[in-house]
C-alpha cells in the first residue's frame, strides 16, 4: 500500500510518546488518549440515550392511553409517581423536561460532537493527540459528572426539574409553583453549570488541534469536511455556552439568594413572592436561546460533517461542491447568533424584532438547501455501498428535509402564531434536530466502529436496525405535524381539555405503538455494539477504502501517538475517489501527486506541491474565498 | 389495525354518548345532601358550572390530576371540614387541623388556591354536585369524564390485544435472529457475503420512497381532514393564506428532494466493476441552485412581512379592551363597564376580595390592616418556634414511616432555622408591601392611579363574550408564571407573561353559533388555552370564548354586574367619581 511508501519517506520517528507503560487507572479511567475519551464520550452517551428513549417511551404510553392504569409502572416508579399505574401529572412534566435535556445535551451535544471530534480531529488532522490532553481529560470527567448530577435528580423526592428542558422563570425560579422547582432545578442547573464546563474545556482544545497541530500539506482546504463541521461546532459552542452559563448562574441568584433578575410582579400561592421588583423573564428567554439557537446547529454540524464523509466514501465519489460545503457551513454557523429570537416571536418581544429574526432565519434555509442539493449531486452517478453507515447518513438527509422545510413555516412569524408551542415544533425539531442527528450520530458509530474497537459491528443487525428505526422514526413524528394543525399544544399531559382533541387519541396510539417499535430496534443496536467490542469480526485497516489520514493509523494496536513512526504527509485533498486514470477507486491523502491530471481533476489537487516550510498553520481564506468567487483559477 | 382501531372508537363514542344521552335525562340520583340544604336539579347545575370553573383545572372525580380525586368526598369529610378547607385552606392548616396538615403533606405540598369567594349557597351547590356525580348522577358531561367512560369498556379487548402483539413482535424478532445467524454462518463458510446487501437495500429505498409517498398522501387524507376548520378571525385567513402558499412551495421541494435521493439510491446502487464518475464541483449547477430558493424564500419572507406586519400593527387597536388574566390553572377577564375603561390596576393589591388587583381605593386601604393582621401572626408564630419544637420531640416516639419522616422534616426546619427565616422572608414581604400600598395612596399619583375607572369593571370567570366584526383587544396580565394565551380558532398566540403587558388584536368575524351551523357541530366553542409550560395542571387551563351577534352581546354584558359596584361605598367628596358610580347603579 502507498501509505507506507509515505511513512518511509519520513524516517526519523520522534516524539513517539505512545510507547511507556501505562496502568489500568491511566489507561481507562483517567485516560489521555484521544482515542479512549472518545470511547467514554460515546458510551456515556448511549447509557444516557438509553435514558432518555425510556422516558419517553413513558410518558408516549401516558399520552396513548391516559385513562388505562399500568400495573408495572406503579411497581417500578412506586406510588408517588405512578399511582395506580397511571403517571402523576407533575412527574409527566418532570419526564418530558429530563428528556429533552437528556437528548439536547447529553446525547447529541456531548455523544455526538465529543465522540466524534475527540476521536478525528487528531486522526484526520494528522497529530499525536489533542492541544491539551489533560484538559480533555477534565473535558469528559466534567461531562461524567454533570451527567450523574441530572440522573440522581431524577431520583430524589421531590422529582426532578419539571418546567421544560427550556426552564423559564418564573416557573423554574419559584420553588412554590411546582414540586420540580425545588431541590429537582437546583440539580438542574448544577448539572448545566458543570456540562458548560465540559463544553468549553472541549472546544478550545478542538479549535487549537484544528488550527495549530495538522501534519504537513494539510491546508486548511484540504481538510475533510468532518474536520470543517467540528472546528465550527467547537467555535459556536465557545461562543455561545458562556451566554448560558451566565443566564444560569443569574438564576441560580434568582433562585436561592433573593434577586430578581428574572422575576417581577409575582403573586403566588395567596401571597406576593417577591420583596423586589422590575426584573424580566424575558432576559432569560434571550439569554436562554442565544445559546439554544447556536445549539441546534452545534447538534446538526457534527452529523451533517459525518454524513459528507460518509457519503463520499459510499458513493465513491468525491463530494460534491467541496468549497459550496465549506462555505454554507460557515454561512450557517455565522447566521445561527443572529436568529434566537425565532423562538420569541410570541412572548410579547416587539414585532419589529420578529421582522428581523424572521429574515434572518429563513435566510438560512439557503446554505441548507445548498447542502442538500451536494448531498445528491454526491450520490448521482455514484457506485453506492451501501453500508449501514451510508443508510444511516441517506436517513440523515432524508430527515434534513423533511423536518428542514417545516422550518420555513416555524421561520415565518405569521405563521408561528399559529404554529407556535404545538406538535407541528414537537415534530419539527424531532425530525430536523433529533432523528437526523441521531443518524448522523449512528452513521458515525457504524462507520467508524472499526477505528474505535478494531472490529466490525454485525452488517445485518446493522440493517434491520436502520430500516425499523427509520420507518418508525417516520411514522412517531410525521402525524404530529398534523396534530400541531389542529391546534394541539405540546406538553399536555392528557388531550382530554376539548371534546376535539378526542380524536387524536387514536393517533396516539398508532404514534406509541411506533416509538416502542423503535426502542426496540434500538435493543438489536445496543447489543449489536457492545457484543462487537469482544466477539465482532476483525477488521481490514481501512474497511471502507477510505482516503483519510485516520485509516493510515494502526487499528489494531491502539497507541497512544496514532502513528508508531512518523506522522504522514499530505498531498492531495481527501475526496479522490474514482479519479480517472488509477486502477483503484480511491487514493488516500498520503499518496504524492504524480501530476496526471485531467480536465475533471478538482483545482485543489495541484501537480507536485513541494513540501514547504511554511507554517502549516497559515489559514487559507482568501484563496478558498477567491476559488469561491471564480476570481482565481488554478 | 389502525383503521379497525379508528372504527372502534367511533363505536365507543357513540356508546359513550348514548351513555351520557340516558344519564342527563334522570337527573339527581341523590337524596339529600351533607350541606344540609335541598336537593334540587337547579342546585346541582350550578354546583356543575362551579366545579368546571373553579376545580376542574386540578381535580377530576375519578383520578388524581394535580390534587386527589374527589368522587366521594363527602363519605370522607364533614360539610364543615370541607367549607373550611375549599374558603382558605392555608389558614385551616395554620389553626392546627391534624386532617387538612395530613392532606397537605400528603399532595407534594402543593397549596390549593383559596377560593374565599364562594358564598355558602354556591358551596353547598358545589358539593351537592360531586355527591351527585359521586353517586353516578345526572350531569356528567364534563371533557375529562368523556374518555374515562369510552376506555373503561374498551380496556379488556385492549390488554387481550396488547398481549397478543407482544407475542407477535417476541416471534419475529426470533425468527429475524435465526435468519441473520444462518446468513452470517453461510457467508463465513463461503467466504463472501451471500446476499447481495448493495441490491437489496437499494430496492428497499425503493420501495419506502414509493410506500412512503402513498402513505403521506393517506396522511393528508385522513388526518387533513381533522386540522382545523376554517380561521374566525380576520387576519387569521390572512396567516392561513401564508401558510397555504408555504406550504405549496415547500410541498414540491419535499417531493423532489426525497424522490431524488432514494431515486439516486437506487439508481446508482454499487455494482462489482462499476465506477463512479470522478464530479467535483459545477459552478454553474451550485449557483443555480442557491439563486432558486434564494428566490423562492425571498417571495416567503416578502409575504410573511406584510401578513406579520398587519397582524402586529392593527390601527385599531385599543378600541375594545377587554383584560384576560392568567393564574395557574386558570383565566379570568376583566370588561370595563360603562365609562368604557379599564381600572388601572397592581398586583400589590391582589387580595382575596380583589383576585386581579384592581386600583379601587378603599380595597387597597383595607389590605393594609389584613397584612399587618399576617405580620402579627407570623411574629407571634416566629415566637412560639422553640415550643413548637419541643412538642414536635415529645410526639416523636411511637411515630412511624411517612409521619415521623414528615414530624423528622419539621423538626429539621425549626433546628436549621430555614422555619424562622421563611417567616422572616413573608414579614418582610409584607412589610415592603404594605409600604407600596400607602405610597400609591398617598403621593400625588394617587387620584391618576385610583382614577375610579375600575369601579364598574366586571369580572368573568366562566366564559368571555365577544361581539361579532368588530375589532377587539385582549389585554393580557399574569401574576405567577409565563402563560400563553392561544385560541386556535383565532389563530391568536400571545404569552402571558408576569411584569410585561402582551395584548392580542382581533375580528371575530363568524359567531359561535354560524361556525356550530356551518361545521354541522353543535357542540362546536371557541376556547381559550394554555400553550407555555406553566405546572402541573397545564394541560387543563382553558377557558370558552363565545362570539356573539352586537344585539346578543349587548344583552350579555347588561346582565353582569360591575365587580366592585356594591361594596363601593358612596363617597362625599369627589363629585366626579360620585357620577360614575351612580352611572353604574343605575346600569345594574
Amino acid at each position: 500500500m502507498s501509505q507506507s511508501a509515505t511513512a518511509n519517506t519520513h524516517e526519523h520517528g520522534h516524539d513517539d510518546h505512545g510507547h511507556h507503560k501505562e496502568s489500568f487507572i491511566t489507561k481507562y479511567v483517567f485516560s489521555q488518549d484521544h482515542k479512549m475519551i472518545s470511547k467514554q464520550f460515546l458510551i456515556t452517551g448511549i447509557v444516557m440515550g438509553c435514558f432518555g428513549m425510556l422516558m419517553s417511551i413513558l410518558f408516549r404510553l401516558q399520552l396513548a392511553w391516559p385513562d388505562s392504569s399500568f400495573q408495572i409502572l406503579e411497581t417500578l416508579l412506586g406510588s408517588k409517581w405512578a399511582p395506580g399505574g397511571k403517571l402523576d401529572a407533575s412527574f409527566y412534566m418532570g419526564l418530558v423536561t429530563i428528556h429533552g435535556t437528556i437528548m439536547v445535551f447529553f446525547v447529541l451535544t456531548a455523544g455526538l460532537s465529543g465522540t466524534f471530534s475527540n476521536l478525528l480531529i487528531p486522526l484526520q488532522c494528522g497529530s499525536r493527540d489533542m492541544a491539551s490532553p489533560f484538559m480533555n481529560m477534565l473535558s469528559y470527567w466534567f461531562f461524567f459528572a454533570s451527567s450523574v448530577v441530572l440522573t440522581y435528580s431524577v431520583f430524589i423526592e421531590s422529582g426532578p426539574a419539571a418546567a421544560g428542558w427550556t426552564v423559564y422563570p418564573p416557573l423554574s425560579a419559584l420553588p412554590k409553583s411546582m414540586p420540580g422547582s425545588g431541590l429537582g432545578m437546583t440539580l438542574w442547573l448544577v448539572s448545566m453549570i458543570l456540562f458548560i464546563g465540559s463544553a468549553l474545556l472541549g472546544g478550545i482544545n478542538y479549535i487549537t488541534t484544528v488550527l495549530n497541530m495538522r501534519t504537513k500539506g494539510m491546508s486548511m482546504n484540504r481538510m475533510p469536511l468532518t474536520i470543517w463541521a467540528f472546528f465550527f461546532t467547537a467555535i459556536l459552542g465557545l461562543l455561545s455556552f458562556p451566554v448560558l452559563l451566565g443566564g444560569s448562574l443569574l438564576l441560580v441568584f434568582d433562585r436561592s439568594f433573593g434577586t430578581s433578575f428574572y422575576l417581577s410582579d409575582i403573586f403566588l400561592n395567596g401571597e406576593g413572592a417577591l420583596a423586589n421588583s422590575g426584573g424580566s423573564p424575558i432576559l432569560f428567554q434571550h439569554l436562554f436561546w442565544f445559546l439554544g439557537h447556536p445549539e441546534v446547529y452545534i447538534i446538526i454540524l457534527p452529523a451533517l460533517g459525518i454524513t459528507s464523509e460518509i457519503i463520499a466514501v459510499n458513493a465513491r465519489k468525491p463530494i460534491f461542491g467541496y468549497t459550496a460545503m465549506v462555505i454554507s457551513i460557515i454561512g450557517i454557523a455565522f447566521l445561527s447568533f443572529i436568529v434566537w429570537g425565532h423562538h420569541m416571536f410570541i412572548t410579547g418581544m416587539n414585532p419589529l424584532l420578529g421582522l428581523v429574526f424572521m429574515i434572518f432565519t429563513l435566510i438560512i434555509a439557503v446554505p441548507s438547501a445548498v447542502k442538500t442539493f451536494n448531498y445528491l449531486a454526491t450520490l448521482w452517478r455514484g457506485n453506492i455501498q451501501f453500508t449501514p453507515g451510508m443508510l444511516f447518513a441517506i436517513g440523515l438527509v432524508s430527515f434534513f428535509i423533511s423536518g428542514g422545510l417545516t422550518g420555513i413555516f416555524l421561520g415565518n412569524a405569521a405563521i408561528d402564531i399559529q404554529l407556535h408551542d404545538t406538535y407541528f415544533v414537537v415534530a419539527h425539531f424531532h425530525l430536523v434536530m433529533g432523528c437526523a442527528a441521531i443518524f448522523g450520530m449512528m452513521a458515525g458509530i457504524y462507520h467508524w466502529y472499526p477505528r474505535l474497537y478494531g472490529r466490525t459491528m454485525n452488517k445485518t443487525l446493522g440493517y434491520m436496525h436502520f430500516w425499523l428505526t427509520f420507518i418508525t422514526a417516520y411514522m412517531v413524528f410525521f402525524p404530529m405535524h398534523f396534530m400541531g394543525l389542529a391546534g394541539v399544544p405540546r406538553r399536555y399531559y392528557q388531550f382530554t381539555v376539548l371534546p376535539e382533541f378526542g380524536i387524536w387519541e387514536n393517533v396516539n396510539v398508532l404514534i406509541t405503538f411506533a416509538a416502542i417499535i423503535g426502542a426496540l430496534a434500538q435493543l438489536l443496536f445496543l447489543y449489536n455494539f457492545f457484543s462487537s467490542i469482544f466477539y465482532g469480526r476483525k477488521s481490514a485497516q481501512n474497511p471502507w477504502k477510505s482516503n483519510t489520514l485516520e485509516w493510515t493509523s494502526p487499528i489494531e494496536e491502539r497507541l497512544h501517538g496514532n502513528w508508531p513512526g512518523a506522522i504522514p504527509t499530505v498531498h492531495r485533498w481527501p475526496y479522490d475517489y474514482s479519479k480517472p486514470g488509477y486502477d483503484d477507486d480511491f487514493i488516500p491523502q498520503t499518496v504524492p501527486d504524480d501530476g496526471n491530471l485531467d480536465e475533471l481533476a478538482h483545482s485543489h489537487t495541484q501537480p507536485a506541491e513541494p513540501p514547504s516550510d511554511e507554517p502549516k498553520n497559515v489559514v487559507h481564506f482568501s484563496t478558498l474565498l477567491a476559488r469561491w468567487m471564480g476570481l482565481s483559477k488554478a | 389495525m389502525y383503521k379497525n382501531l379508528s372504527e372502534k372508537f367511533k363505536k365507543l363514542v357513540l356508546i359513550s354518548l348514548a351513555f351520557l344521552a340516558i344519564n342527563s335525562l334522570n337527573a339527581s340520583v341523590i337524596k339529600e345532601s351533607i350541606s344540609g340544604k335541598p336537593v334540587d336539579d337547579v342546585t346541582i347545575a350550578a354546583g356543575k358550572s362551579l366545579f368546571e370553573g373553579k376545580c376542574q383545572s386540578c381535580h377530576a372525580l375519578n383520578n388524581k390530576l394535580v390534587g386527589p380525586a374527589l368522587k366521594d368526598i363527602h363519605k370522607r369529610r364533614t360539610y364543615d371540614w370541607l367549607s373550611k378547607w375549599i374558603k382558605d385552606n392555608e389558614a385551616f392548616r395554620k389553626s392546627g387541623d391534624a386532617d387538612a396538615i395530613a392532606v397537605f403533606e400528603k399532595n407534594n405540598k402543593l397549596v390549593m388556591t383559596s377560593f374565599n369567594d364562594l358564598k355558602d349557597d354556591e358551596l353547598a351547590a358545589l358539593i351537592m354536585y360531586i355527591e351527585d356525580a359521586s353517586a353516578g348522577g345526572g350531569a356528567k358531561t364534563s371533557a375529562t369524564e368523556t374518555p374515562t367512560v369510552a376506555v373503561a369498556v374498551d380496556k379488556k379487548i385492549e390488554s387481550r390485544v396488547n398481549w397478543v402483539l407482544i407475542c407477535l413482535f417476541a416471534l419475529i424478532g426470533l425468527i429475524l435472529f435465526l435468519i441473520v445467524k444462518i446468513i452470517e454462518q453461510v457467508s463465513t463458510i463461503r467466504g463472501k457475503d451471500v446476499i447481495d446487501w448493495n441490491s437489496v437495500n437499494a430496492k428497499i429505498c425503493l420501495a419506502f420512497i414509493t410506500i412512503g409517498f402513498i402513505a403521506c398522501a393517506w396522511e393528508f387524507a385522513v388526518h387533513g381532514k381533522w386540522v382545523l376548520p376554517e380561521a374566525a378571525t380576520e387576519h387569521g385567513r390572512k396567516l392561513d393564506q401564508m401558510f397555504n402558499i408555504t406550504l405549496f412551495f415547500t410541498g414540491i421541494v419535499f417531493v423532489i428532494t426525497e424522490f431524488l435521493l432514494f431515486w439516486f439510491a437506487y439508481k446508482y446502487r454499487g455494482r462489482e466493476g462499476n465506477k463512479a464518475l470522478y464530479y467535483s464541483h459545477n459552478h454553474k449547477l451550485e449557483a443555480v441552485w442557491t439563486i432558486i430558493p434564494a428566490i423562492v424564500l425571498t417571495v416567503l419572507v416578502i409575504g410573511g412581512l406584510k401578513t406579520w406586519n398587519s397582524i402586529t400593527n392593527n390601527p385599531e387597536r385599543d378600541k375594545n379592551n377587554i383584560e384576560v388574566f392568567a393564574y395557574q390553572f386558570g383565566w379570568t377577564a376583566r370588561y370595563p363597564g360603562e365609562d368604557g375603561k379599564l381600572g388601572k390596576s397592581n398586583w400589590n393589591l391582589i387580595s382575596n376580595d380583589n383576585l386581579l388587583g384592581v386600583a379601587i381605593k378603599d380595597q387597597a386601604e383595607n389590605l393594609i390592616p389584613v397584612l399587618e393582621q399576617d405580620i402579627k401572626d407570623f411574629e407571634i408564630q416566629i415566637k412560639a418556634l422553640p415550643t413548637k419544637l419541643a412538642e414536635l420531640k415529645t410526639s416523636l416516639g411511637g411515630l412511624v414511616d411517612d409521619e415521623r419522616k414528615s414530624h423528622l422534616d419539621k423538626i429539621e426546619e425549626i433546628v436549621s432555622g430555614t422555619a424562622k427565616a421563611e417567616l422572616e422572608k413573608k414579614i418582610t414581604n409584607r412589610t415592603i408591601q404594605i409600604n407600596r400600598i400607602k405610597v400609591s395612596l398617598e403621593t400625588e399619583n394617587a387620584a391618576t392611579f385610583y382614577d375610579q375607572t375600575g369601579n364598574d369593571d366586571i369580572i368573568i370567570n366562566n366564559e368571555i363574550h365577544i361581539p361579532v366584526n368588530k375589532t377587539i383587544t385582549f389585554k393580557f396580565r399574569a401574576r405567577d408564571v409565563i402563560h400563553s394565551a392561544y385560541i386556535p380558532m383565532f389563530r391568536a398566540q400571545i404569552n402571558v407573561v408576569p411584569g410585561l403587558a402582551t395584548e392580542v388584536v382581533f375580528k371575530a368575524i363568524e359567531t359561535t353559533k354560524e361556525k356550530q351551523a356551518k361545521l354541522n357541530r353543535p357542540d362546536f366553542d371557541y376556547w381559550l388555552l394554555c400553550a407555555k409550560i406553566c405546572g402541573a395542571a397545564h394541560f387543563n387551563m382553558k377557558m370558552k370564548i363565545v362570539v356573539d351577534t352586537e344585539a346578543e352581546y349587548k344583552k350579555w354584558l347588561s346582565s353582569q354586574e360591575g365587580a366592585f359596584v356594591k361594596k363601593q361605598e358612596m363617597p362625599t367628596e369627589n363629585t366626579n367619581q360620585k357620577d360614575t358610580i351612580q352611572k353604574s347603579l343605575v346600569i345594574n
